[in-house]
């Protein structure tokens, strides 16, 4: 179980969070969701333990995340940043087993690795060196890498989070569902998934519940249908909107007549 | 598939191994061409005689007290400054890092230099131990100030730019050499001829008890230059992404900065400034093996040996018995490479 209390950060005089209760269960799909400058990306960094200034309570199995050491929670969690990078030529085999944890011996990294790559869809990649690939492919060998870590994780007891920050951004439709696939069956399989998301329509169709956040403030927790409420979403993005249900699929549009409209 | 995937791992690792063993002989090679070239050339025959202790008094006087001790600094010398050369580039994230281009060289020379002058004038109070030792306990002082200068001013927006880190260097170099300078002004007839000697570079002027001195603390760096092969792989995420993935950045930073700093203070005390080592051989080192740290690491501490090694020859034997210093023949062969890796990186990145 991640769990906050109360958690807030300021920072330069700035309230990035403030007041969030939060709890994130084994086998959960949360989507986070939000305007630009919200706070998602920083709450994502709360609960990977990366920034450690917060107040408030937060809990990793009954760990402060902010009190234990790197690879410790290397092993408990994994985690995608928004826009990853790696500088040097590494190619895509070995950037996505780049940082698996030494205990776990190297047949079990190759079959892992083969495992995550056939997964996020990287075979006739995998020779190529990273910096030649579009950002679209950099961005599943990086999914891959931290699908590998989260694996590894397991093999030695952990495991048990995953917290990705936009995974889907410069995606094409395609790979954005291979991607989420991949972290939905994390989910499926017990692991607790916190995904941060733009797209409203894949949220709802893809996450357990749904998280929205306002200045760094949750305006709502609950599953999709109770909380992307038209007149709640439209309050949010300023924006005229349309929430259609159908066969169970939720999607939110823009009112594209209107927007234009009023331009 | 699986299968597929390892045989490829394991091929590339063969490949990956010749290369560093092929290296090791280059290096091997080399060091025994310094033992035996120069003004008396010596077969393996008459070199045998010497380490078997059957050798006869001029040659046993060339091989150990001029040519081993030069050998020894040599390998010193080439082993430091790559690793730590490998080690900034890899902690920054930057192939221009280089101990001499980025300044450490220059901080470890303020410090060599103040002991040569300063320490005229306190070491004959001191115990004989620490009088050698003065030199290069100064020179890592100074090595690690520069150090601790060079990250705070690079590092404030999380990402080191090339042009930040080179114009930093500019500065400290300029600086030091301004406190050089000064320094040279108030040293004293005896002070000045050492220093003129010592800022010549070289791997000949400096006695035993300084180059084990110099041996020692790079055979003890290198196994923690080792340690953080895996760190300086994940430091090529950012330093987010290797927090995230296990690696605790500060600390693995600190080892670094404070590992290089003594190697590239300890051989600087010993042979001077020698510039571009740190530069060329881990460029080399990663086009023969890939970027793999495990790797990179013993390539380019092989690579470097045989560079400083090679470096000492020519100079030793182009205008012999004149001996130019070493540092033109790195800065000759250094100099247009790094040039040529900079247009190269100009060009790949126009907006840097």
């Amino acid at each position: 179980m991640l769990e906050a209390k109360a958690l807030s950060l300021t920072k330069g005089g700035k309230t990035l969070l403030s007041d969030i209760d939060l709890c994130l269960k084994p086998g959960e799909f949360l989507a986070v969701l939000g305007p630009n400058g919200a706070g998602k990306s920083t709450l994502m960094h709360c609960l990977s333990g990366a920034e450690r200034r917060a107040t408030g309570q937060l809990r990793m199995d009954g760990h402060d995340p902010a009190c234990l050491d790197a690879a410790t929670l290397a092993r408990q969690r994994a985690v995608l940043e928004q826009s990853p990078r790696v500088s040097a030529p590494y190619s895509v085999e070995a950037l996505v087993q780049l940082g698996t944890p030494r205990e776990l011996p190297t047949d079990e990294i190759a079959a892992l690795t083969e495992q995550a790559i056939d997964l996020l869809d990287l075979s006739a990649l995998r020779h190529r060196s990273v910096l030649q690939l579009s950002g679209g492919e950099q961005h599943r060998t990086h999914m891959a890498r931290i699908m590998v870590q989260l694996w590894a994780g397991q093999r030695l007891g952990g495991g048990c989070y995953l917290l990705v920050d936009e995974p889907t951004a410069s995606l094409d439709l395609q790979h954005q569902i291979t991607v989420l696939r991949a972290a939905r069956q994390a989910a499926l399989q017990g692991c607790g998934v916190l995904a941060i998301l733009h797209d409203l329509s894949l949220a709802a169709s893809v996450a357990d519940r749904i998280l929205l956040l306002k200045a760094g403030r949750i305006m709502a927790l609950g599953s999709p249908r109770d909380v992307l409420t038209r007149q709640r979403l439209e309050a949010l993005y300023g924006l005229p909107l349309q929430v259609q249900q159908r066969d169970n699929v939720l999607t939110v549009t823009p009112d594209y007549s209107r927007c234009w409209s009023t331009t | 598939m699986t299968t597929v995937g390892t045989t490829v791992e394991h091929r590339s690792h063969r490949r990956q191994l010749l290369v560093v063993a092929g290296l090791g002989l280059l290096a091997l090679s080399l060091a025994l061409a310094e033992l035996a070239l120069g003004p008396i050339k010596m077969g393996i025959a008459q070199l045998w005689a010497v380490f078997s202790g059957s050798g006869d008094t001029l040659d046993n006087s060339i091989i150990w007290q001029i040519r081993l001790p030069r050998l020894t600094l040599g390998i010193a010398v080439g082993t430091a400054l790559s690793l730590a050369g490998t080690a900034l580039q890899g902690m920054l994230r930057n192939p221009l890092a280089d101990p001499g281009l980025i300044g450490i060289t220059a901080g470890a020379s303020i410090g060599a230099v103040s002991a040569i002058v300063l320490g005229n004038l306190i070491a004959p109070e001191l115990p004989l131990i620490l009088q050698t030792a003065l030199l290069p306990v100064a020179a890592f002082l100074g090595a690690m100030l520069v150090m601790t200068c060079v990250f705070t001013l690079s590092h404030r927006g999380g990402e080191t730019s090339v042009a930040m880190l080179i114009l930093i260097g500019i500065a400290i170099n300029t600086i030091a050499g301004a406190i050089i300078g000064v320094l040279v002004y108030v040293a004293d007839d005896q002070a000045l001829r050492d220093l003129t000697f010592w800022s010549m570079g070289g791997l000949g002027h400096a006695g035993w008890p300084v180059v084990l001195i110099a041996l020692g603390i790079t055979l003890a760096m290198t196994p923690l230059f080792w340690r953080q092969g895996r760190g300086l792989d994940l430091f090529q995420l950012g330093e987010r992404q290797a927090f995230h993935a296990g690696l605790d950045v500060e600390r693995t930073k600190r080892v670094l900065a404070a590992v290089a700093a003594l190697s590239v203070g300890a051989v600087t005390a010993a042979a001077g400034p020698i510039g571009f080592i740190g530069l060329v051989a881990p460029h080399l080192a990663r086009l023969l093996v890939g970027y793999a740290h495990r790797w990179v690491l013993p390539a380019s501490a092989l690579l470097g040996i045989s560079l400083v090694l090679a470096a000492d020859l020519v100079v030793r034997l182009a205008i012999a018995p004149q001996e130019p210093p070493i540092g033109i023949a790195t800065s000759l062969i250094g100099g247009p490479f790094f040039l040529w890796l900079l247009t190269r990186r100009l060009r790949s990145l126009p907006h840097a």
